[in-house]
């Protein structure tokens, strides 16, 4: 399965003092940084706070995850 | 700060609210998998629709946001280990990817599952937080001592 989001450009104009540019930069780059991971934090959030999956689902798919990724590793005689 | 994502990590990511969440999206933080991982939970894609209740796209929508924040790792890149793995797991032989992969980089396997804190491979939620929140303190404080 392939994963694709469709993302769209933002584009911030800000008038600053020459001599400030660099700094400005860093500090924005900084910031959007931040922002970018506090906007997917709440995203993923907002999604598993619908969720219905429980602690047992969990454990269920995990082992079974875990048993197939172990039954490929002895099919492959690497184990 | 380094460690490997066990399954059971990854799945209860479904039913987080917060410290798992926060801790995967924390950019101090670098999470490695076994590839593998990836293609199974994706496998497994119907079951945890139906038992998750998420819509298709938002699932689609998570995944994209937790995987763009793990590291996944080709089986090539830690095949090596697996012998030592299964030495060290002994009878318990369902976690060979991932003690492979955190022995052939050195590093510990955030995990829920007991035995492999017994065999001093694991490392918990809370671990990490706290080790994430004492660098950033020490990172504090030596950036305001310099000032």
């Amino acid at each position: 399965m392939q994963l694709f989001l469709f993302m769209v450009e933002i584009i911030i104009k800000a008038d600053v003092p020459s001599e400030f540019k660099e700094r400005f930069e860093l500090v924005l780059a900084k910031l959007m940084r931040s922002l970018i991971k506090e906007l997917e934090l709440s995203v993923a959030k907002e999604i598993v706070s619908k969720s219905k999956f429980t602690e047992e689902d969990a454990n269920e798919l995990s082992n079974k995850v875990k048993l197939s990724m172990h039954s490929q590793l002895k099919a492959e005689g690497l184990i | 700060m380094e460690v490997v994502l066990d399954s059971n990590v990854l799945f209860k990511i479904l039913i987080s609210q917060g410290e798992i969440l926060e801790l995967i999206f924390n950019n101090d933080l670098n999470l490695l998998a076994p590839l593998k991982l990836k293609q199974e939970f994706l496998n497994n894609k119907k079951e945890i629709l139906s038992k998750s209740k998420l819509p298709e796209n938002e699932f689609k929508i998570l995944c994209s946001l937790i995987f763009s924040k793990i590291t996944f790792v080709p089986l090539e890149k830690y095949k090596e280990s697996l012998i030592k793995a299964k030495q060290l797991l002994e009878t318990h032989t369902k976690d060979e990817d991932f003690i492979a992969l955190c022995l052939s980089r050195d590093i510990l396997l955030w995990t829920y599952e007991s035995l492999l804190f017994k065999i001093g491979v694991g490392i918990s939620t809370k671990q990490i937080s706290e080790e994430l929140s004492k660098n950033s303190k020490d990172y504090s404080s030596k950036h305001n001592s310099t000032k």
